[in-house]
Formats: C-alpha cells, sequence, structure tokens
C-alpha cells in the first residue's frame, strides 16, 4: 500500500502540487437489527481513497472507489490544473514520520461467530420486551474495523485500525392512546466487551424510563433552574462551545467566539475539553490529515482557552494572529466523496466537585432533564437548542413527578456559561454522530457530569 | 462495466449455491462539488464511486451484503457473506423479489447539462450563486451536481435501471443575521430558478432583521403561520414515522387501527407521490425495482393508508408498496437494504393567497425558519426556537421575533389548521440521500405557544 499511495502522490508532485496526501479507507461493518417482527443481518465492505492536492494556493479533491494505480494516477493529474482562484492557502509542512498502529479492544468482535452474536442480541430484545407495558422493541447492533492507510508529501505514512462496536436499544411502552419512548446507546472504540457488558439491570433502566412516562405529564414551559444528566451536559459542550469553537467557523466570522479568545466566558467551575485519545465514539490516533489526536482544553476554568484546528486553519491562525498554532488534530471526513473540515472527535464538559445528589439541594421548582436525543448549535445566533427524552419536576430540593418526553432546553450561550452553579462528579461518554451543514457525518462522542443551570428556558 | 453479465453470473453462482431468490443492485455516482467560504471559491471536489448491495432469500429467510469492489471473485464473495447473514434472518413468510413489468416514466429527474457538467461550469455557478446574494456574506456554502444510476436485478427476470441527476446548494448566509439557504433540484434550469428566488427571500428577511424592531414576547396562544421549510420537517419527522410500514408492523404508530379515522383537520389532505415530476423523492422505479405510485395517506383529515416496502408489506399483508428507499443519508445507496420512506409528500394546497391569510389575521406570527424543526413522532411534540419570523398586528408584518420558542403538539396542531396557502414550495430534508422531500403550502394554525427564550431583552 505504501508504494502504491507514493507512487501517487510523485504524479501530483510531477503536476505541480504544492502539497499533496492521499488515504485509502477499508471499512468492514457487520450489522444486526431485530425488533418484534423481523431480524436483518447484513455486512459492508467499503474500499475508497480521498486525494488531495494544494496547488495555486487552493486544495483540491478527488475521491473514488477506482483503487487502481493507473485510475489513481489519472484521476490526480485531472486535479492538478492550473487555475486563477488563489486563495492563498499555505500550510507548515512537517517532519516525516511512520507510524502503524491500531487500537486495543477486550474482545475482537470479528473473532465472535455471528451464531453468537445474534443469541447475544436476541437475549437483549427479549430482556426489553419482557415487561407487558413494552409494545415494541428494537436493537441496533453494528461492529466496525476501520483501517486508514495514509501518506502525505512531507515523507509521513501512517496505518491505523480502529476497531468499534456500537449497540442502540430502544423500547416503545403504550397505554392507551400515550406511546413513549426510551432509549440508550452503548460503544465506541471497544470490542464486543460492550454487548456482553448489557445485562438485566441496563435493559431495566431503559425499560423504565419508557413506563414511568406513561404516568409523566407534560413538560411545563417557562425558565427553571435545571439539572441535566451527563447525556445531556454532552450534547450542551458539543452544540455550545464545540461548533462556535471549530475554526473554519472562526475564521469565517460565523462564530460568537471570535472576538473572545483567551477572555474569560463562563463561571471558573467550568472546563469544556475535545479529547480523541479516550476510547469513545469520537477516538483515534490520527486525524484525516495524518495529525495525532489529542486533547484540547476549549474552555479552561472559564477562559476560552483554544479553538480546534485543522492544518489549514492553524496556518490561517499563525498568520492572522502572528501567533503559532498548531493543529489539534481536528481535521476529519465523513469519507468517500467528502472534503476535510474542522470537526469534534469527544467533546465533554469536566466534572466538577460535587455529590450528584448536592445539585438538587435548595431548588424550590425546577426540572431534571434526562437522556439527550438530539441538539443544534446556533454559531452565529449565540443559541442552542437541545432536546432530552424525558425530565422529572424538582421540588424544594427533591426528585418527584416524571415529565413525559420531550423535554426542549434553549438559551443564550454565554447567559448559560454564566449560569452553570454546580457541576458533579460522576462522569458518561455517550456514542453519537455529527453532521456539518445537514452532511458531512462524523462519530463523536458527548459526555460529561450532572450540571446545574440557572434560569434556562424549558419547553417540551 | 457489464451490469447485465455481472448479475447473470451472480444469479448463476446463488443457484449453485441454493439460494432460493437474489435481488442485485448496483449504484454508479459520480459528482462535483465546490466550497464557498466568505464569498470566495475554497475548493472543489471531484467524486466518482459505484458499489454493489445484494439480497438473498433462501428457506424464507432474507440476508444482505453490500461492497463497492466490482469484479467476480469480490462480488461472489458479497454473496456468500449474504447467504451467511441470512441464515440468522427472521422467516418471512410468503417473501419474493417480484418482477413488475408496468413501469412508470416520471419526467424531469434528469438533466443531460449536469452530466456534461465540468469544473469551469461548476465555478461558473458558484459565481453566480456569489453574485446573486450580493451585500450579504455566503460563509459557508456548498454547490453539489450529482449523477447517480442504478441497475436492479433480480432472479425472476428484473432488470430495470434508473439514471438521475441532482443539483444542490446548501449555505449560511449573513448579515448581521444568519439565514440558512438549501435548494436542491433535478436540473440546472430548477436550480437556478430556485436559487434565485431563494437568494430574493434571504436578502429580504436579513434586510428585516437589521432594520424591523424586535418584539418583546409574552408567554401566550396565538394563531401562528408556518412556512413550508417548517412544515416540511414537522410533517416528515412525525408523519413519516407515524405512517410508515415499519411503525405499522412494530404497532408502535400514534395511528395503528385509525385507518378510515379523522386524525386530522377536514382541509388535510395529505398524498405520497413518488411520480411527481422533476420530484427530488421521484423515481420510476423505487429501489427494489417496483414502480412508484401516488398514494392517498390522509384525505379530508381521515386515515386512508400506510406506505410500505417490500418487507414491511408482506409482515403486514398490505400492498401499498413502492417506497423502498435505501440510505437516506449518503449517495453509497447500495450499501443499505431498503426501508420504507416517503417519497414526495404532497399536502393539498388552499385557494387563499399567503398575502390575504396574513392580511386576515389580526394578532399572531408568521414563523419562516426554526432551528431544528422536528417533533416527536410517537407523542407528536415540539418545542422549536424561532430563527425567521415576524409579529402580525392588524394584518400587517409589524415587528421580528427574535429570543423566543414555539411548542406544542403536531398532532393536535393538525386538528387545528385555519387556513392553507394556495402558494406551496418544494422542499427536501437532506442535501445527501433520497426521499423525504415535500410539496408544501403555508399552513395558519389556531392557538400555537409562543413564549420567550431565556431572560434577553432588546
Amino acid at each position: 500500500m505504501e508504494d502504491l499511495l507514493r507512487s501517487v502522490l510523485k504524479v501530483c508532485e510531477d503536476s505541480g502540487a504544492e502539497f499533496s496526501d492521499i488515504r485509502v479507507f477499508r471499512d468492514k461493518n457487520t450489522f444486526i437489527r431485530k425488533d418484534n417482527v423481523k431480524r436483518v443481518l447484513g455486512s459492508d465492505e467499503k474500499f475508497f481513497a480521498v486525494i488531495r492536492v494544494l496547488k495555486d494556493g487552493t486544495f483540491r479533491y478527488a475521491t473514488t472507489t477506482n483503487l487502481e494505480k493507473r485510475y489513481m494516477k489519472e484521476l490526480s493529474k485531472k486535479i492538478c490544473y492550473d487555475s486563477e482562484y488563489n486563495q492563498n492557502v499555505q500550510i507548515k509542512f512537517l517532519k516525516p514520520i511512520k507510524k502503524i498502529v491500531k487500537n486495543r479492544v477486550e474482545k475482537n468482535p470479528g473473532e465472535i461467530s455471528i451464531e453468537n452474536k445474534v443469541k447475544d442480541i436476541e437475549k437483549i430484545f427479549n430482556l426489553s420486551v419482557s415487561n407487558k407495558n413494552i409494545k415494541s422493541a428494537k436493537v441496533f447492533y453494528n461492529d466496525y474495523e476501520n483501517i486508514m492507510y495514509f501518506m502525505s508529501s512531507e515523507d509521513r505514512y501512517i496505518e491505523q485500525t480502529i476497531t468499534r462496536t456500537n449497540i442502540i436499544i430502544h423500547v416503545n411502552a403504550r397505554k392507551n392512546n400515550i406511546i413513549t419512548e426510551s432509549f440508550e446507546s452503548y460503544g465506541g472504540a471497544k470490542g464486543y466487551e460492550v454487548v456482553e457488558n448489557i445485562g438485566e439491570k441496563e435493559v431495566n433502566e431503559i425499560v423504565d424510563k419508557a413506563i414511568i412516562q406513561l404516568k409523566g405529564k407534560k413538560c411545563p414551559k417557562g425558565n427553571f433552574c435545571v439539572v441535566v444528566d451527563g447525556s445531556v451536559a454532552g450534547v450542551i459542550a458539543h452544540e455550545i462551545m464545540g461548533h462556535p469553537s471549530e475554526a473554519d467557523f472562526v475564521i469565517n466570522e460565523r462564530s460568537f467566539l471570535s472576538e473572545l479568545f483567551k477572555k474569560e466566558i463562563a463561571n471558573r467551575n467550568v472546563s469544556i475539553i475535545d479529547d480523541s485519545t479516550i476510547n469513545g465514539n469520537g477516538f483515534y490516533f490520527f486525524d484525516h490529515e495524518g495529525i495525532p489526536g489529542q486533547k484540547t482544553y476549549i474552555i479552561k476554568n472559564g477562559v476560552l482557552n483554544s479553538f480546534l484546528h485543522s492544518r489549514e486553519t492553524a496556518s490561517v491562525f499563525s498568520k492572522k494572529f502572528d501567533e503559532e498554532t498548531n493543529s489539534t488534530g481536528n481535521g476529519r471526513t465523513q469519507g468517500l466523496g467528502r472534503k476535510i473540515f474542522v470537526r469534534m472527535s469527544n467533546t465533554y464538559f469536566k466534572p466538577g466537585d460535587y455529590n450528584t445528589q448536592e445539585l438538587f439541594l435548595g431548588i424550590k421548582k425546577g426540572i431534571y432533564a434526562i437522556k439527550n436525543v438530539c441538539g443544534m448549535e446556533d454559531p452565529a445566533g449565540k443559541g442552542f437548542y437541545v432536546s432530552c427524552l424525558m425530565g422529572y419536576m424538582i421540588e424544594n430540593g427533591k426528585i418527584t413527578k416524571p415529565i413525559r418526553g420531550e423535554v426542549v432546553l434553549t438559551g443564550n450561550v454565554l447567559e448559560m456559561l454564566k449560569n452553570i452553579t454546580a457541576i458533579s462528579k460522576d462522569f458518561s461518554l455517550n456514542p453519537g454522530s455529527c453532521g456539518k451543514g445537514h452532511e458531512d457525518f462524523v462519530r463523536v462522542g458527548t459526555g460529561g457530569p450532572h450540571i446545574r443551570i440557572e434560569n434556562l428556558t424549558v419547553g417540551g | 462495466m457489464d451490469k447485465e453479465k455481472i448479475a447473470k453470473s451472480i444469479i448463476k453462482y446463488s443457484e449453485e449455491l441454493g439460494v432460493d431468490d437474489v435481488e442485485i443492485f448496483i449504484s454508479e455516482a459520480k459528482y462535483k462539488s465546490c466550497f464557498i467560504e466568505n464569498n470566495k471559491i475554497k475548493n472543489l471536489l471531484l467524486n466518482f464511486s459505484d458499489g454493489i448491495g445484494i439480497r438473498v432469500l433462501k428457506n424464507e429467510k432474507i440476508g444482505f451484503s453490500s461492497g463497492n469492489i466490482i469484479n467476480e471473485n469480490y462480488y461472489k464473495k458479497i454473496l456468500r457473506r449474504a447467504i451467511v447473514s441470512s441464515k440468522y434472518g427472521d422467516r418471512v413468510k410468503n417473501f419474493y423479489f417480484p418482477n413488475i413489468k408496468n413501469k412508470n416514466k416520471v419526467s424531469g429527474i434528469y438533466d443531460q447539462e449536469i452530466e456534461n457538467y465540468d469544473e469551469q461550469s461548476l465555478i461558473n455557478f458558484s459565481e453566480f450563486f456569489i453574485n446573486e446574494i450580493k451585500n450579504n456574506r455566503i460563509a459557508l456554502g456548498r454547490l453539489r451536481f450529482s449523477n447517480l444510476e442504478y441497475f436492479i436485478f433480480n432472479s425472476n427476470g428484473l432488470e430495470v435501471r434508473e439514471k438521475s441527476t441532482f443539483a444542490t446548494v446548501y449555505s449560511n448566509i449573513l448579515n448581521s443575521f444568519e439565514y440558512e439557504i438549501f435548494e436542491k433540484s433535478r436540473t440546472i434550469k430548477e436550480i437556478e430558478k430556485s436559487l434565485i428566488s431563494s437568494c430574493e427571500k434571504a436578502k429580504k428577511h436579513l434586510k428585516n432583521y437589521k432594520e424591523m424592531n424586535g418584539s418583546r414576547i409574552k408567554k401566550k396562544d396565538i394563531d401562528v403561520i408556518l412556512s413550508p421549510s417548517v412544515l416540511t420537517e414537522l410533517f416528515i419527522s412525525t408523519f413519516g414515522y407515524a405512517l410508515s410500514g415499519n411503525s405499522f408492523v412494530l404497532g408502535n404508530s400514534p395511528f395503528y387501527n385509525h385507518v378510515g379515522k379523522k386524525i386530522a383537520s377536514e382541509k388535510i389532505t395529505m398524498i405520497d407521490d413518488g411520480t411527481l415530476p422533476k420530484g427530488i423523492g421521484s423515481f420510476s422505479i423505487d429501489h427494489e425495482g417496483i414502480p412508484t405510485n401516488r398514494k392517498l395517506l390522509i384525505k379530508n383529515g381521515v386515515l386512508k393508508n400506510f406506505f410500505f416496502d417490500l418487507i414491511t408489506s408482506c409482515n403486514a399483508k398490505k400492498k401499498n408498496i413502492g417506497n423502498g428507499i435505501r440510505n437516506i443519508i449518503s449517495e453509497e445507496i447500495y450499501s443499505s437494504p431498503p426501508n420504507p420512506t416517503i417519497t414526495n409528500l404532497i399536502i393539498k394546497n388552499g385557494k387563499k393567497s399567503l398575502e390575504d391569510i396574513i392580511s386576515e389575521t389580526k394578532y399572531g406570527a408568521l414563523i419562516e425558519k426554526v432551528s431544528w424543526p422536528r417533533a416527536s413522532p410517537f407523542s407528536g411534540s415540539f418545542s422549536l426556537e424561532i430563527r425567521i419570523g415576524y409579529i402580525i398586528k392588524d394584518g400587517c408584518l409589524s415587528e421580528i421575533i427574535k429570543n423566543a420558542i414555539i411548542a406544542g403538539n403536531f398532532y393536535d396542531l393538525i386538528k387545528r389548521v385555519e387556513e392553507i396557502s394556495k402558494e406551496n414550495e418544494y422542499r427536501a430534508v437532506s442535501p445527501s440521500g433520497f426521499g423525504e422531500c415535500a410539496l408544501m403550502p403555508y399552513i395558519k394554525f389556531k392557538n400555537v405557544t409562543i413564549l420567550p427564550k431565556g431572560i434577553r431583552s432588546f
């Protein structure tokens, strides 16, 4: 593979490229989908290349499923045409490296027989529907082996293999005309142990949330003191600080953070981190530009500490602020047919000092929001939108009546950051997926502890 | 690559391996993208990809596998994998891959001009877009011109192909406020037309948000007019699931056992039409080779039908097929089995113009854009942050809405329809992928809750 990549890059160099890199992906996936009426199994194996050249000050891309040497060489020549659209893009050249890396998992899903996988998924499904109030359940299982062969014209060669396992359990409870839902997703850069660790306790927790909601009231609307669990905290971190700190948004003045670099924007107890080195869904050793993944404090003790960078945005920043800025290892692509953007990895709130129960103390009337459903950023308008599966009322410091989903949280980011008054010690990290412009989906993790936010707008 | 030869060879090999029925889906996608940042052309991207997805039926069990290297040894490997997965599938009684001959001819889904588009044409089109938006800034934009051809064969003699083109523009426009443009069409002519109209709208709303006064919102229930773009996602996120074959067979649709019952205002007539000329969700054949058709889902508020793909129709013992769509979030459609999916959802338009509907509103709101227009398919509940909206006072748009949300239950809301506009717009949900589009009017609803967001005032 190394020789193949080198020969393609040679064509780019001969055709006048100032810089070029190529990544060939081999993605293998096995899936099982089980619900009340069917069990469907399948597998997919894709090979494709994303070639990138820097010529006349612009990056150009070609992506293809045809990996024949001759074809890739022709394609590389095709994107090395002369152009007057010079964007003056420059990148800092890096030292050569050669790395072959593979993540360690407890149990490689590739070594588990389909028969055993089916048996385990059936067991989880049967546990999910064993309660008479549960009318339907779905279990989605996926395991992946993602291999990236990367080479740049700086003689940087990387072979990266990442094994991932994901499982989603979704249930619906029904009583008369009321239908409720509950779900949980598990996994990340882990092995088959993800499935084996799901037992009666985990499934019952999911089922209970659906059943409790049958007795729940609709979510009240207005401003409340809100406590959110780690799942909701994670998506808040992702939407309010992750997206606005993506440096391409900052450079293009689409982010409200453009003018706030190194300024105090949150309470001192708040730190938000993007970290591709932990084994959540957003784990990688190297990003798709061959830069090592790292732990980046976006907010550190209330101060806007760093943006997230690709190689290109780091170069622009270095020039603009006359201060050396390096890629934070956040250059990622969805893959075939997509370019590299600045993207998050695992984004989370750093845990604090409180015991979880202490967060509820002193709240006269508030809302406990549980389990993220989805979220949306608004980096230009300083807003955010997070939808949660369900909630509970908090009355006089105690968790009381259930709220039937959904619970929607919205607000102004900078006000909200100042209104975070307590952060607990606990921590959870959830697998997810993130788009940019309603497409370009990449795997991410989101997480954190429980956090308490004063005066947040709630709807449902 | 001779697809027919490949298919015949797979069918022959599948017979040797004792498969009862086999379906071969091959797709070829070519596209060119241009990325714009700060009103400047930033990157170009060319993509050439193809792949194959095989479904098998063995002992009444279905298996699936896919890949993208199309040579004889590799597709035999994919077939063997599909057979292995079928061993562990559930039985689907009376299932087979049909060969339906009476194929429709859907017009306006292919444009030779897109197929011929070269890099210079893409640059010219991007410049046209930058020029159209004038005085406003395209912070991040992307344009994509795609050709997609797919071929479906099965062991019962089906041999069909569909050639189609797509043009997509997605962009964030800034001018002290942000406006999102998303247009998707089948032809160059159509995308030009819709982009010009979209740019005009963007300029109008951005100007209003710069110049008009903001309204101080207090929590109350008022009459609200929702735009086609908000309604498209609200209808598809709810009815796209609630009326699908999947939720019918699982029994988790809120409208299970409601066929023949009134579930909406009698002003609501809803159709799923896979044959709509020029529609992004239009196909002559769906991704299982079934001719698409026009299905009445709700007539004057009364539920008439659900929509199905082959497997769910078999499980439900219903015939309403033609909605088997593969992978709706990317062009790599071969890599997932089909699912029952909305093609083009049409809400029958009314007789009054939007202008008349606004002028007849004493106090209310017009909501053009919200943060993420979705509602829960199970409960119908929604709570949406308003991005572009106006307060209507005495029949006029008087103030802009900032920092407010609308909330309620969409399944209740469609029982309280006051007016439906005669104007409609064609909207798609996702820039990539297939199906999930709508031809949607403006709809005025009674008593929708609107409430302030946060504690800011301005």
